[in-house]
C-alpha cells in the first residue's frame, strides 16, 4: 500500500516544569504537559504520563480506522488488532527504556520504577476490558463491530483519564489534610 | 483619507526601518534592502526588491510547498529523495522526481522572472544531489526575530555602557521582536509535520519574550504589561507567569479588584485544565494583594 500523508501521525509534546520549595524547604516539582496531534489538531493537557499515553493510543487507533473506511468489518477488526499489538509492543519497550534510564540515574529509586510500570499497566488495561489481543490468555468478550469497538475504546480511555485526574486530586487532598493543623482531622 | 491597507503598509515599513536601526551593528543581519524579504510568522508573504510576489507567480502549489520547506530547513541542504519523501510521500520516485524539478523551476521563475537562460539561479542552490536556499540575500522574519532577541539578551547580560541604556535598548529589541511575531509560523502548514517543530520552537520563544518584556515594563508601563500578558494567555491560557505579571500590573495601576479577578481566573483555568492549584508564588502574591487593602 502506498504511504500517504494521512498515514502519518505526528505529535508535538510540551512539558513545563514548575519547581518550588514547600514550607519545610524541600524541593517540589510538577510537570504540566500539552500534546497536540499535528494532523487532526486535537490537543490535550495533562499532568500524568498515563493521560498522554492514552491520548496517543486513541489517536493511533483513529488513524488505523480512518485509513480503511471502505474495508469490511472483519478486515477492520483484524487491522485494529494489529495496530493494538504494535502499540502494546511500543508501550512495553517504552517501559524498559524508562526503567533502564531510571536505573542508570536514580539507582535506589524503586518507587519511581514501580510508578513507570504502573503507568504502562494502566495504559494496557482498557484492551483487556474490550478484548484486544494481549500477552495473557485471559478470556475476552466477543468483539463487536469495529466502529462500536473504537467508540467503546474511546469512552473507556476518556473515563480512564478522568479517573486518573480524580485520583490525583484525592491524593493531593489527602496530602493537604495530613499536613493540616491538629483540629482538622481526615474523615474516617 | 488613509485607507487601512496604506496604514498597515506604513506600520510594516516603520517596523522594518526600526529593525535596521537596532541591528545596524550586527554583521549577519542582511538589512531590509536584501533582494528577498520573507514573512512566515502569522502568514506567508514574499517580496522581491520591495514588490510582493503574488500567489499566482508560484504557478503551482508544489512550488510554494517546496519553497516553504527550504525556508523551514533553513541552512540545511537535503537530498532530493529526502525532500520528496518528506513533502510528497504518496508519489513514486519517478513522479516525485518530475514534480520536484517542475516545482524547483517554478520557484526560480517566481523569484527571478527575468533570469537569462543557462544562468545559475540566485536563490536556490544545488550541491550534487542536495538542494537548499542561499540565505545571503534573504531577509527572513524568523531569523530577524531571533537576532533581535539575542541582541536584547546580550545587552542585558553585558550591560555595556550604563544599565539604563542597556535596559532601554533591550526593551526596544524585545518590543520589535514581539511586533514581528504576527502569529504562528506558517499557519498554512499547520497540519504538516515538517513545520511543527519550528512552529513550536518559535512559539515558545515568543511566549518567553513577551513574558520577559511584560516584566521589564512593569514599572514604566503597566498597561502595556497587561496587554502583553493577555497576548501570552491568548496563545497559552495556562502560562502561569503571565497571570502573576498581570496581577502585579493591575496592582501598579491601583486596580485591586482586577488583580484579584486575574488570580481567580488563573485558579479556575489550572483547575479545569490540569486539576492543580496555582503555584505557591502565585498564591503568595494573591494573599499579599488581599492583605494590602
Amino acid at each position: 500500500m502506498m504511504k500517504t500523508q494521512r498515514d502519518i501521525a505526528s505529535f508535538v509534546l510540551r512539558f513545563t516544569q514548575e519547581l518550588w520549595q514547600d514550607p519545610q524547604g524541600e524541593p517540589r516539582v510538577e510537570w504540566r504537559g500539552h500534546i497536540r496531534h499535528v494532523q487532526d489538531d486535537d490537543e490535550f493537557r495533562f499532568t500524568e504520563l498515563t493521560e498522554v499515553m492514552n491520548f496517543i493510543q486513541q489517536s493511533l487507533m483513529k488513524l488505523t480506522m480512518d485509513c480503511m473506511p471502505k474495508e469490511d468489518k472483519m478486515y477492520q477488526d483484524k487491522a485494529l488488532r494489529e495496530s493494538f499489538k504494535l502499540w502494546e509492543k511500543f508501550a512495553t519497550s517504552y517501559t524498559e527504556v524508562m526503567t533502564e534510564a531510571v536505573q542508570q540515574t536514580v539507582k535506589q529509586s524503586e518507587v519511581f520504577q514501580k510508578q513507570v510500570t504502573e503507568v504502562v499497566e494502566q495504559v494496557m488495561k482498557p484492551w483487556w476490558l474490550v478484548g484486544w489481543p494481549t500477552p495473557t490468555s485471559e478470556p475476552r468478550p466477543a468483539p463487536t463491530a469495529a466502529a462500536d469497538q473504537a467508540q467503546l475504546m474511546q469512552t473507556l480511555v476518556t473515563l480512564q483519564a478522568q479517573i486518573a485526574a480524580l485520583t490525583n486530586k484525592v491524593d493531593k487532598l489527602e496530602a493537604a489534610l495530613a499536613t493540616a493543623p491538629d483540629d482538622i482531622q481526615p474523615m474516617q | 483619507m488613509l485607507d487601512v491597507e496604506t496604514v498597515a503598509r506604513q506600520l510594516k515599513q516603520d517596523l522594518i526601518s526600526s529593525i535596521d536601526q537596532l541591528l545596524v551593528d550586527l554583521p549577519t543581519y542582511p538589512g531590509a534592502k536584501a533582494a528577498l524579504r520573507v514573512q512566515t510568522l502569522g502568514g506567508f508573504h514574499v517580496w522581491r526588491d520591495g514588490l510582493e510576489v503574488s500567489q499566482t507567480a508560484w504557478g503551482r502549489e508544489k512550488a510554494l510547498h517546496l519553497f516553504q520547506f527550504f525556508i523551514t530547513m533553513h541552512h540545511q541542504y537535503l537530498h532530493k529523495e529526502q525532500i520528496i519523501d518528506r513533502l510528497w510521500p504518496e508519489l513514486d520516485m519517478e513522479k516525485g522526481d518530475r514534480d520536484f524539478k517542475v516545482a524547483l523551476n517554478s520557484i526560480n521563475k517566481a523569484l527571478e522572472p527575468t533570469r537569462e537562460p543557462r544562468h545559475e539561479p540566485r536563490f536556490t542552490l544545488r550541491y550534487g544531489l542536495a538542494y537548499g536556499l542561499d540565505f545571503a540575500h534573504v531577509w527572513l522574519d524568523t531569523e530577524v526575530f531571533e537576532q533581535l532577541i539575542t541582541a536584547a539578551n546580550q545587552a542585558l547580560l553585558e550591560r555595556a555602557g550604563n544599565l539604563d541604556q542597556a535596559r532601554t535598548y533591550a526593551i526596544a529589541c524585545y518590543t520589535t521582536a514581539v511586533n514581528l511575531y504576527n502569529g504562528d509560523y506558517l499557519p498554512e502548514r499547520r497540519y504538516e509535520d515538517w513545520s511543527s517543530a519550528e512552529r513550536e520552537r518559535l512559539q515558545l520563544l515568543a511566549l518567553n519574550t513577551m513574558t520577559t518584556l511584560a516584566e521589564l515594563l512593569l514599572d514604566r508601563s503597566p498597561l502595556e504589561s497587561v496587554r502583553l500578558a493577555q497576548r501570552v494567555l491568548a496563545i497559552d491560557p495556562v502560562w502561569e507567569d503571565a497571570y502573576r505579571i498581570q496581577m502585579r500590573a493591575y496592582v501598579a495601576q491601583r486596580n485591586r479588584p482586577l488583580a484579584i479577578r486575574t488570580y481567580e481566573k488563573c485558579r479556575k483555568v489550572l483547575e479545569e485544565e490540569f486539576g492543580v492549584e496555582p503555584l505557591p508564588e502565585t498564591i503568595a502574591l494573591y494573599q499579599q494583594i488581599l492583605k494590602n487593602k
